[in-house]
């Protein structure tokens, strides 16, 4: 029997611009809750009612649960939804009488983004509520992740930020979920020694550890990766196979670069006409992504041929007997090594299944359906596997990350390292307000309160991978300096002692995150 | 990738940086040469880089080949951020298994104070390595503030300092980083062993290698994975 922990990670950078009607960046939401989260619970809803036996963990981070929950935010989604149901009702009249070949696929978009739409309402607009019953019925295992996703290797000589990082993400969880997580994403399964001592003392069991953790440790591995790792403060360590996630996550070989899936960039906001698109696109005339699209990713070609949603299912299908069967043939290689009863952690971005990969939520849904059907498989959780008290490898671990190379180069290179001069100082200077000022109520304690809101959104992941990647980098420049400023707005009137009431009634309405925070848990272990 | 001190790293460390880009008889090249070719890689990587390669993290398949940064509103901004602080110290953070980035700043005071006074400065490395210890000193100017430390694998930490030094060759510690452990991997240090452990070399490589047999992006794997092969082709 082969155990598969699927372990699936949500997460959104916290963006949230009330002030502005629409927001490009808030697109990155809506578009994975219309092409992702829904279409995911959807499908797992309806595995549950089928009587499919399955189990996966799923993370959703903080910052992703908190606009998930935020009534502004489920708000503009509907206004989002509304449009892309009118402009599907357009593209099904449109596609009627010219270019044909996408009919069928219009109607489809159509139905399920009113689909979508309905769960969405039909869940109160929270669709958590909808992964929380699925939970509560032993299907998923819910875990966190750090409060903001910090990559938390680079933070380690700064305990305390990294232990708020873990507490606030902790909070959150259970304030969202109405439990403790068990286990803990690693952000960018970025893992240093010392941090496993953290996430205990903070009640955590577990959590997914990069592939080449185990053959670089400090210590002889037994069982190479295949059962859990206990790492020396007696955190349990899911160790990420590399050679099964690869055939998805390939970039050069995997399954979703499959020439009959569909493309993911030849859109119609970018290719019809202006006054088509224009209500549906981004002000003033800024084309941007519709979901409206038709092509297949054909090849490295600009003569994209029509996408056949037929053909894609074929190959679905024929995906997932190919992902099981190398499942199982590493199985039996594993087994005749002689190590039974194998664990493949298999560790992804959610929105990787059905945004990136269009075709990625079926795909899923085959191998859970196909999986349960054979005696060769069992999906399970890592949770399950700890209470089942089974083998294990005792091992130290180096410092590593899922990153490119294996380390922090994504974080820390020559677009990004000028950051870390600016949290650093950030950090320590909340350390000293939470020295200077130990028990703050009412209007002072509010005020550190967004001071180490502001700290903690600008130590998010996401700016220095987006400054590596060179993609949004004007936007992510300006958060983490705009984050960093509101800080020192903090420290310098907490310095006079003083506060700016104006200005902080402001700065809370426009990071409605972390309502429970509590500035002192930046308190340093050192006093 | 960290380009802004490779015209100040010593001949050593740009050789091991030249062979990781895989530029062959680095040995043999002077210093000038490397830089250009290490230059020549860096400018073909930003040329050739795929925007729509799916390894990619997941926002930027949201967000690249949009280029459309410059329409992005700006979020109502509250202050600068400062250009220097007005204190004297130095960090040292690990950015992977063979290179430390180390940075600091010095107080517009020390700063005068020294000056005033003649002083240089220099960053002072220390390696702890498996019982031995190295030390060197690296010169800095006053307006340097960020260095790049190549580190060997080993059981021991590195750790940086900032020092003045007076005209007569007095140093005078101005500030000292945390202590950074070295990657102390098991299969490093006991190649020996490695002739007994071929099952669970196989084993290891069913984890960490993909369909067609390419090994998980890492250095210290690929070294691993050397040694076991060289271990193996003595066997033979």
């Amino acid at each position: 029997m082969n155990k598969l922990n699927l372990i699936l990670q949500a997460h959104l950078p916290y963006v949230r611009h009330l002030e502005y009607p629409k927001f490009l960046e808030e697109n990155w939401l809506f578009e994975s809750l219309n092409e992702t989260y829904i279409p995911l619970l959807r499908m797992l809803e309806r595995l549950d009612k089928d009587g499919v036996d399955f189990k996966l963990a799923i993370c959703f981070s903080p910052t992703l649960s908190t606009m998930l929950t935020d009534p502004a935010l489920q708000e503009r989604f509907v206004d989002y939804m509304n449009g892309r149901i009118e402009l599907g009702k357009k593209e099904k009249k449109r596609t009627a009488v010219e270019e044909t070949e996408c009919h069928q696929m219009a109607i489809h978009y159509l139905e399920e983004a009113e689909k979508n739409l309905e769960r969405f309402e039909a869940l109160g607009r929270n669709i958590l509520t909808g992964f929380r019953e699925l939970h509560e019925k032993n299907r998923i295992e819910l875990l966190t992740t750090a409060a903001t996703h910090a990559y938390l290797p680079l933070y380690k000589n700064y305990p305390a930020a990294v232990n708020a990082q873990i507490a606030m993400g902790l909070k959150t969880h259970e304030r969202i979920f109405g439990e403790s997580a068990r286990g803990f994403w690693l952000p960018d399964c970025g893992y240093y020694p010392g941090l496993g001592d953290m996430l205990v003392e903070n009640g955590v069991s577990w959590c997914q550890l990069a592939s080449h953790s185990v053959i670089t440790a400090k210590d002889k591995s037994v069982y190479s990766g295949y059962k859990p790792v206990e790492l020396p403060s007696g955190l349990y360590g899911f160790v990420r196979d590399w050679s099964i996630t690869s055939l998805v996550w390939s970039s050069v070989s995997g399954y979703p670069c499959d020439t009959d899936y569909r493309d993911f960039y030849r859109d119609i906001g970018y290719y019809l006409p202006l006054d088509y698109v224009r209500p549906y696109i981004h002000e003033p005339e800024v084309r941007v992504f519709t979901g409206y699209k038709y092509h297949a990713i054909t090849g490295k070609t600009d003569d994209k041929a029509y996408y056949s949603r037929e053909k894609a299912m074929e190959k679905v299908s024929l995906h997932v007997d190919n992902f099981l069967y190398n499942v199982k043939r590493r199985g039996f290689a594993i087994g005749s090594a002689g190590i039974n009863e194998p664990i493949f952690n298999l560790c992804f971005d959610a929105e990787l299944f059905g945004h990136r990969w269009y075709e990625g939520i079926e795909f899923l849904e085959g191998v859970l359906r196909r999986a349960d059907s054979s005696d060769d498989f069992v999906f399970t959780t890592p949770q399950s596997i700890i209470l089942e008290n089974g083998p294990v490898d005792k091992l130290r671990l180096n410092e590593s990350s899922w990153g490119e190379g294996g380390y922090s180069d994504i974080w820390l290179d020559g677009s990004n390292s000028w950051i870390y001069r600016h949290i650093f100082k950030a950090i320590e200077r909340m350390e000293e307000l939470t020295k200077r000022f130990p028990d703050q109520g009412t209007l002072k304690g509010r005020f550190l309160n967004q001071a180490s809101r502001e700290l903690l959104l600008a130590m998010a992941s996401d700016w220095p991978c987006i400054m590596h990647d060179g993609t949004s980098v004007t936007y992510a420049e300006k958060r983490l300096r705009n984050h960093l400023g509101s800080f020192n707005v903090v420290y310098s009137a907490m310095s006079r002692n003083t506060v700016n009431t104006e200005w902080l009634i402001n700065a809370e309405r426009s990071s409605e995150i972390f309502p429970d925070i509590d500035y002192r848990l930046f308190e340093s272990p050192k006093d | 990738m960290i380009l802004v001190n490779v015209d100040s790293l010593s001949v050593y460390e740009l050789r091991t940086i030249a062979e990781q880009e895989g530029i062959e008889g680095a040995e043999a090249l002077s210093r000038e040469e490397i830089i250009s070719l290490l230059e020549e890689r860096y400018e073909d990587y930003g040329e050739n880089a795929d925007p729509k390669d799916l390894n990619l993290r997941y926002m930027s398949g949201l967000t690249d080949y949009r280029d459309i940064s410059k329409y992005v509103e700006n979020p109502p901004g509250v202050e600068e951020l400062p250009e220097v602080y007005p204190d004297t110290e130095i960090h040292l953070i690990k950015k992977n298994g063979s290179w430390l980035y180390a940075f600091w700043s010095i107080s517009p005071n020390d700063s005068d104070r020294l000056q005033d006074g003649r002083e240089s400065i220099v960053l002072s490395v220390t390696i702890e390595n498996n019982g031995a210890r190295e030390e060197y000193d690296v010169p800095v100017s006053y307006s340097d503030t960020e260095w790049n430390i190549g580190i060997p694998y080993g059981r021991g930490f590195c750790c940086v300092s900032l020092d003045a030094v007076s005209p007569d060759g007095e140093k005078t510690v101005l500030s000292v980083s945390e202590p950074e452990e070295l990657t102390d991997s098991y299969w490093l240090s006991h190649p020996d062993e490695m002739k007994y452990s071929d099952s669970l070399y196989r084993l290891y490589l069913t984890l960490i290698t993909t369909r067609e047999g390419d090994l998980v992006d890492n250095p210290v794997v690929r070294d691993i994975v050397n040694l076991f092969r060289k271990e193996d082709t003595k066997d033979e």
